[in-house]
């Protein structure tokens, strides 16, 4: 038996609710074989607006059994495998209550303490707003099967793409390689479309650069320069598409961002060095997520910049 | 456009190299300017008026780590990139084939009095420009890349080293 909790609300409690029986089994089951899915509760997206599920495994047997920790958050941007934690967030969103959960001795225990209000059972209608606030399913982020298929890929790209308005320029590297700036512009200037030749990092403008690099934190940093995470309103245009990847280590441990062109391909900057639209294979970039990164093996996610982005 | 030789003057790199180190120092050297104006390298090396910088090139977002030289280890630098052999234009790919994301190599900067040294070094082949022309010398087992890497374990932390020293193998980026 797990509680959920939707860490979506600022100002009012958050919903919760508990699954349990062979659903509950079965998501502790796919975490306990993917672990990358399961993240500490302090990490990920810390701003407004969804910060993934909270789970609390309520079951001694069971948090030893599958060898997961008491309490973790799940698609809240911040594991190494954000897609399949999204997959199972989905999956536990779609169970709601199940009828005798509160039953439990746990559950009750935690209810008395907590007062009457928490464990509300789902109504539709917050079922679906918060499936939707989960990161894969704003459109914003491109979906667990996308990672697995490059075709699927490109068919969840092109319908992230129809769902939220984009702007996409022709692929320009000279105005990039130029040798008075290619030096000092990096991927995050690239992938942002600004040339300031200050080899630009998250946050640094506005106040809030990383501290670690993860994709929580890297993702925050671009966040606060302004950089959207759903779609942006059409008075924010150009809003430029890009994905942020993370090289974790050990010992090489950095972030890289693509941005997609015009022509359908996606252009990246490494560095210093000169931008491309090339991965380390010598293949034209169709699909970030599938293209051979080298160290960067992590796909964090897709993000929008927009008008009102200001980097440094 | 600078132009990329092979440098075949063993022989006479050998008496350049040996003059610069009997001499070593910028005045003598400049007395001599002429008779060695085609060596290699006609800059001597002076604790002085020389700055050894190194910059490892691997990272995408955040900033290069990159240090100076101590003065023992920028003559000794400058002593085991002498001693380089020479390396024909189509001897390897090494420059071209250690591009994209990831350990890219080494950019190194001499600098002595107004006159700058930019050389890459990566998969055995060492790539230097100086004024106009730019020569290529071979690395072989990358043992300069390797050497200079260790210089700066203070300042990429033991974890980084080691996996740069695993990259600058034969078997890495550019490598064999």
């Amino acid at each position: 038996m797990i509680k959920i909790t939707a860490d979506i609300f600022s100002g009012r409690p958050n919903p919760e609710w508990i699954v349990s029986g062979e659903e509950a089994k079965a998501a502790l089951r796919s975490l306990s074989g993917a672990r990358g899915a399961v993240a500490t509760l302090d990490s990920g997206f810390s701003g407004l607006g969804s910060r993934g599920l909270i789970v609390d495994i309520l079951s001694e047997e069971e948090q030893l059994d599958y060898g997961l920790p008491t309490s973790f958050r799940l698609a809240g941007g911040g594991s190494s495998d954000e897609s399949h934690g999204q997959e199972v967030a989905e999956r536990l969103v779609r169970a709601m209550t199940e009828p005798g959960a509160l039953d439990h001795p746990a559950v009750a225990s935690a209810q008395a303490e907590a007062g009457s209000v928490l464990y509300l059972p789902l109504d539709a209608g917050l079922q679906t707003f918060i499936i939707e606030g989960l990161p894969a399913a704003s459109g914003s982020v491109v979906t667990e099967e996308s990672q697995r298929a490059p075709d699927e890929a490109q068919a969840a790209d092109a319908e992230a793409a129809a769902v939220c308005n984009i702007e996409v320029g022709a692929f320009n590297p000279g105005f990039w390689n130029d040798p008075a700036h290619i030096g000092r512009n990096n991927c995050y200037n690239y992938a942002s479309n600004r040339r300031t030749d200050t080899f630009a990092q998250p946050g640094r403008a506005s106040g809030r650069m990383y501290t670690r690099i993860n994709c929580a934190e890297v993702t925050n940093g671009a966040v606060s320069d302004g950089a959207s995470l759903g779609c942006a309103p059409a008075d924010q245009a150009p809003r430029w598409y890009m994905a942020l990847v993370i090289a974790p280590g050990p010992g090489f441990i950095d972030y890289h961002w693509y941005r997609k062109s015009r022509e359908g391909f996606w252009g990246h900057k490494p560095g210093g060095t000169a931008a491309r639209n090339t991965d380390n294979s010598g293949r034209v970039i169709t699909n970030p997520q599938t293209a051979n990164r080298g160290p960067y093996t992590i796909f964090c996610r897709y993000m929008f910049a927009q008008k009102r982005m200001v980097v440094r | 456009m600078s132009t990329v030789t092979a440098d075949q003057t063993t022989g006479w790199h050998f008496v350049c190299h040996r003059l610069r180190f009997v001499l070593g120092s910028k005045i003598v050297a400049a007395t001599l300017l002429l008779p060695i104006a085609s060596c290699t390298f006609p800059v001597p090396y002076t604790s002085t008026n020389t700055t050894v910088h190194v910059e490892v090139d691997l990272y995408s977002g955040r900033p290069n780590p990159g240090w100076d030289l101590l003065d023992a280890d920028a003559r000794r630098f400058i002593e085991l990139l002498d001693a380089l052999p020479a390396a024909f234009p189509d001897a390897g790919g090494g420059l071209t084939s250690a591009e994209g994301l990831g350990y890219r190599g080494l950019k190194v900067e001499i600098e002595s009095g107004d006159q700058l040294r930019r050389i890459r070094i990566a998969g055995g082949v060492v790539h230097v420009e100086e004024a106009e022309a730019s020569r290529q010398r071979s690395d072989p087992g990358r043992v300069l890349e390797q050497w200079l890497l260790r210089t700066g374990e203070q300042y990429l932390g033991a974890e980084l080293l080691r996996y740069l020293l695993q990259q600058a193998t034969e078997q890495g980026p550019g490598g064999g």
